[in-house]
């Protein structure tokens, strides 16, 4: 009958409801972890790798665009740059005084010097994240600080990518151009990155990294930073002049988000075995941000549940059907604009729950309290219980 | 010194195309705030309906042939306007107050374009018309339910809800049940999926010589087609009382709709008179190469970067920065600048410099740099919209 | 402490070359209540704006407890202890009351201390009380979304006061509020001004005489005139701005004229009478023309609209022969009519305040009677 939860009630729940959280997650590492690499062929779960890795830049995009606010269409620059320094990484694991073939091809004598610390696998590690995070830190500042944003922002990334993306194009010389780097025949710690068996440690670290930017996501998002990031997308000039600087804190969220793409780049790249400018085509970037709305964005499983869906459905169809996929991807962008703005997560919480608990009884009208506690509705309500008996 | 010339003059008949495809953007976005992802879609077909014309009229044969692109910019103008229109009423205007959510829609929309001119044949055509007519089926199949008097408010509700989700349904059957008879006229594509060439009239192959140099006659031509959209455009918007509404709706949506201006229909033109602009745009750039599905998405985020430079609802600054965008690409990109330092003999960075960015992809890295800074100075763009609330 | 809280000098903005504010000279001392008022355009809101950094001053600056912070941006003069409050209520809609007080409180803004520390006990003790302060501890978990539109003000200035700021600016507080929230926030704004100085800019001349005591003017980008209500209302230039032509009586004639109307208001209703009571006295009075009369009547017929509180105007009357003609003008303005219950009860007020000798009062009571029991009469 109480509207207004007791404090410990409230504890109570929000206990029970982070027990759920746990036990599904560790549910779901169980079965991608152990269960599909038992069930799937080597393929298919390849396949669910990617997709996986995926699901990280999505995490990424919800970050900034679902908490904050901020539609980034140039995620595919973390997300390549993510790419390119692990793939660099493993072209170089070559024996002592030979570089990558492709440099013959151009004539290229001499290792570039940028090429050098990619020999060191600790230093790629690192830099795979940290330097898309500095360069999406770079851009975000130099936007944000002249308070550009809504479909201006969201436009200097698109032109960003498309920047990145003549760039990589055109330096055949420094970074194989068009041909991108190739690392399925390199090795990774002796064993050859294209075999079965390297893969299903990479996908198993896929699984690991998902988890751990998930968590990351959700210690972001649950505090006061987490809820200072809904106000800037509420009210930035309320922000302001409650006295944060919201520049600061954007720059830093598309850093962390660039940083999240840059992982995700580099697992992609290593299950699809290259990296080419074409992950920074306008497309796939754009891709990557839908599927977090299908998902629901806002909500860090529906970024998860979105993309693999998205993904799924599209290998699906534009491996049997081709000339539909693009209708069809026409099409969900259209529908999940108007009709599911929410995404399905979004959809299943106002919706589908609402319905499941109107008809097995369990219903609670979520009222304000004004008019619960109002004297002259409770004795209302009084009269009408007692009528009823 | 003729070569920095010649670069400016190749560098502003560039310009006046990335100008003609802006211009319509601007507008749109001024009046909206709606980025439209798909203009470079638009243009696109604009460039396919010049095709078209071209092919139509060169069965009619000489003289009429030599004509066909004074016949066509009207016919892409009215083609994209009508699709843009359609884009308007049946998308958009769903969607305002959301620009980030019209962004992604109109993405889709523009997917949706391009493989239809891939996918095109009349199975399609068919689908497409019989879509259009949903409307009428809903009223047909409403007048037989009132004969056999089962026609109820609830009927009438479910009607209203189901229209969309069956006209797809009939429609997809429609082309599916098209496709599978396998006949030859009705389900061969029309346009291959390769790039389609149109070839210029002759008036508009060579071009004027001075001296050792050619301006070639089409880019001639694009340039002068542009002035005339720009006039006609200027005189639509500050002359005629469409503009003006326009213009009231732009600067105060809410009092203009208060004062009797029917902002839906001026909202539903101004979309549909930039897409037709874009339709011009589509029929310039088919005189400066062969034009493909993609061929659109080579533009857009040009063009999108001229809006933001020249600033919302400025025709001016709209066309500064398309000439200055235009200029610095072309005199970048095609190295004028490497000729212009080699025989100036300015230091070897300088050159070395020049050099690095002298193709056209490293151009935009380039100027991409200068917006970015110049952003730095101007973020409302050339000519920011003035008074104190601009920002609020 | 004697140094002003808030000191502007010469200070002028322009929005390509139209001056919004100009030559603008302004000075607060810390504790005082300040209302600025000023016709449409006058720049009120710039003058905020450029308080709290969101416009640049073109020449001049602005001083804040002896510290220059024109130039500086918003959070910065806003951590610097100025909180600002919005004509329409700005809060975070998707966000729950509670959390967004506790934003708000937060007394380190850093990006990184927003992202590593907790909430402090103190805060959240702060939290809490606040949330009584604006009376919405029932609502503290729901979203800010589902509060009605007072309840967002009042959310507003908690989050102000949360801030703990030293000068509050408010704008336009009670613009679409119903008579019971207005009198709401004026309470809170007056329980505010104890322990905060606080600038309100309002429209609304009924609340600003509920909680004024220093009102500043502001007419075309500068000061017009600065005073307690009482004067300003007074004062010729405000008259002038406000009605747009400059009144030819002076301000004590003008109380005068206030005090005669708000007798005749007293019982609520302004009879034709009376009114024609007031103004013939009254233009006799001031004139001896006859032919100015008539034009002095239609400017005075002007000036009756208010009913200002009478203690407000009787402390503009300073000699006993102004006493003498202000009691003798009221009570032949509610005689006019007949006196009645509501009418009786201010004129009784009006006796205290004016404390006459109680000879003097009945004398003037004995001559306006006779004189209206003989125009019966006749």
């Amino acid at each position: 009958m109480n509207v207004v939860l007791s404090r410990r009630d409230k504890e109570k729940k929000s206990r029970t409801r982070l027990f759920i959280e746990a036990g599904v997650i560790v549910a779901l590492m169980i079965l991608t972890m152990v269960v599909l690499p038992l069930v799937l062929e080597d393929f298919r779960l390849k396949l669910v790798g990617r997709f996986l890795a995926m699901a990280i830049v999505a995490l990424g995009i919800d970050l900034i665009w679902g908490y904050t606010g901020l539609l980034s269409l140039g995620h595919g620059i973390f997300f390549a740059l993510g790419g390119y320094a692990f793939a660099m990484y493993l072209n170089l694991q070559l024996p002592e005084g030979e570089m990558p073939e492709f440099f013959m091809l151009y004539g290229v004598e001499k290792l570039p010097i940028f090429w050098e610390p990619f020999r060191s696998l600790p230093f790629t590690l690192i830099a795979m994240v940290v330097i898309p995070g500095i360069i999406a830190g770079i851009l975000g500042y130099l936007v944000f600080r002249n308070r550009i944003k809504g479909v201006y922002f969201s436009i200097i990334t698109q032109a960003a990518l498309l920047v990145f993306f003549n760039f990589f194009n055109g330096q055949q010389k420094l970074i194989n151009g068009t041909n991108g780097l190739k690392t399925d025949s390199s090795f990774f710690f002796g064993q050859r990155v294209g075999e079965p068996s390297t893969q299903l440690i990479f996908y198993e670290i896929t699984i690991v990294c998902v988890l751990l930017v998930y968590l990351l996501c959700r210690w972001l998002t649950s505090g006061r930073f987490g809820r200072l990031l809904i106000a800037i997308r509420d009210d930035e000039t309320r922000v302001r002049f409650t006295g944060y600087d919201p520049t600061w804190f954007k720059v830093v969220v598309f850093a962390i988000s660039g940083a999240i793409a840059g992982i995700s780049g580099a697992l992609y790249t290593v299950q699809s075995g290259i990296i080419t400018p074409n992950f920074m085509e306008v497309s796939f970037s754009i891709e990557m941000v839908i599927a977090v709305a299908v998902g629901g964005r806002g909500t860090l499983s529906g970024a998860i549940l979105g993309t693999i869906l998205v993904n799924a459905v599209r290998t699906y169809l534009s491996e049997s059907f081709p000339e539909i996929w693009l209708f069809f991807q026409g099409a969900l962008f259209l529908i999940v604009v108007t009709v599911l703005p929410d995404g399905i997560v979004g959809w299943v919480k106002d919706v589908l729950l609402v319905q499941i608990r109107r008809l097995t009884g369990r219903d609670h009208p979520l009222t304000y309290p004004a008019i619960a506690e109002d004297p002259v509705i409770q004795s209302e309500k009084e009269q009408l219980t007692k009528d009823e008996v | 010194m003729t070569e920095l010339l010649i670069g400016i003059f190749n560098g502003v008949s560039i310009g006046s195309v990335l100008l003609l495809s802006a211009l319509g953007l601007a507008i749109v976005f001024g009046l909206m705030g709606v980025i439209n992802l798909a203009h470079g879609e638009l243009m696109m077909l604009g460039a396919y309906t010049t095709f078209v014309v071209q092919n139509v009229f060169r069965s009619f044969g000489e003289p009429w042939f030599n004509l066909y692109i004074l016949f066509a910019i009207p016919i892409a103008f009215l083609v994209t306007a009508a699709v843009g229109f359609g884009l308007e009423r049946g998308v958009i205007r769903f969607l305002y107050g959301r620009p980030l959510e019209t962004l992604l829609a109109t993405w889709g929309v523009s997917l949706i374009l391009q493989q239809f001119v891939r996918s095109v044949n009349w199975a399609i055509i068919f689908g497409v018309i019989l879509f259009l007519f949903k409307d009428v089926l809903r009223w047909v199949f409403l007048k037989l339910l009132a004969i056999a008097s089962l026609d109820k408010p609830s009927v009438r509700n479910w009607g209203q809800k189901l229209t969309i989700p069956v006209a797809t349904v009939l429609s997809l059957g429609l082309i599916f049940a098209v496709n599978a008879t396998k006949n030859e006229f009705l389900t061969k594509a029309w346009f291959s999926a390769r790039n389609v060439d149109v070839t210029a009239p002759g008036w508009l192959q060579g071009g004027v010589s001075f001296g050792t140099v050619q301006l070639p006659y089409s880019r001639i031509f694009i340039i002068v087609l542009t002035l005339i959209c720009l006039a006609g455009m200027y005189w639509f918007i500050n002359k005629s009382n469409w503009g003006l509404r326009i213009r009231s709706v732009t600067q105060n949506r809410e009092m203009s709709s208060c004062l009797g201006i029917p902002t839906a229909k001026v909202d539903a033109l101004t979309f549909a008179l930039g897409s037709g602009l874009a339709g011009i745009a589509g029929v310039a750039i088919t005189l400066l190469g062969s034009v493909g599905p993609n061929t659109g998405q080579n533009y857009i985020v040009d063009a999108f970067m001229v809006v933001v430079v020249g600033g919302v609802g400025n025709l001016l600054g709209t066309i500064l920065a398309a000439l200055g965008i235009g200029v610095v690409n072309y005199l970048v990109g095609s190295g004028t600048f490497v000729t212009l330092f080699t025989s100036m003999q300015v230091p070897q960075f300088l050159l070395d410099i020049a050099t690095f960015f002298a193709t056209t992809s490293m151009a935009k890295v380039m100027s991409f740099a200068i917006i970015i800074a110049f952003l730095q100075f101007r973020p409302a763009g050339l000519f920011p919209p003035k008074g104190r609330t601009a920002e609020l | 402490m004697t140094e002003n809280i808030l000191e502007i000098k010469d200070l002028t903005v322009s929005f390509d070359g139209f001056k919004a504010l100009n030559n603008l000279t302004f000075s607060m001392r810390p504790g005082e209540l300040r209302v600025i008022i000023g016709p449409n355009g006058a720049g009120k809101t710039t003058f905020l704006d450029v308080i709290t950094g969101k416009v640049k001053p073109t020449i001049g600056k602005v001083v804040f407890k002896g510290k220059t912070i024109s130039g500086l941006s918003e959070h910065t003069v806003s951590r610097m202890g100025i909180g600002r409050k919005f004509q329409t209520p700005r809060v975070y809609l998707n966000l729950t009351v509670r959390e967004n007080l506790d934003l708000a409180c937060n007394q380190n803004k850093n990006v990184f201390s927003t992202l590593f520390s907790k909430a402090k006990s103190t805060e959240k003790n702060q939290t809490v009380s606040l949330l009584e302060t604006i009376g919405l501890t029932e609502k503290a978990d729901i979203q800010a979304s589902w509060l009605a539109h007072g309840e967002k003000q009042r959310l507003e200035i908690g989050m102000l006061v949360a801030q703990s700021p030293d000068l509050l600016l408010v704008d336009e507080p009670v613009a679409g509020l119903t008579d019971e929230e207005t009198e709401n926030v004026g309470n809170l704004l007056l329980a505010l001004a104890e322990s905060h100085s606080l600038i309100v800019i309002e429209h609304d001349m009924e609340f600003v005489r509920q909680i004024a005591r220093q009102v500043t003017v502001l007419h075309q980008g500068s000061v017009l005139c600065e005073g307690s209500m009482n004067e300003v209302q007074n004062d010729p230039r405000v008259i002038e701005v406000y009605l747009g032509e400059a009144p030819t009586v002076t301000p004590e004639q003008m109380n005068l004229i206030r005090l005669a109307a708000s007798m005749a208001w007293a019982d609520g209703s302004f009879a034709p009478e009376q009114k024609a009571v007031i103004l013939t006295r009254l233009s006799e009075q001031f004139t001896n023309d006859s032919q100015h009369q008539e034009q002095l009547k239609e400017e005075l017929a002007n000036y009756l609209g208010s009913n200002v509180p009478l203690d407000q105007l009787t402390a503009g009357l300073t000699t006993p022969e102004e006493k003498e003609m202000a009691l003798r003008l009221s009570y032949e303005v509610i005689r006019s009519n007949g006196v009645n219950e509501l009418e009786n009860i201010v004129y009784q007020q009006l006796l205290d305040l004016l404390a006459l000798p109680a000879e003097t009062v009945q004398a003037i009571a004995a001559e306006i009677d006779a004189q209206y029991s003989q125009s019966h009469q006749d």
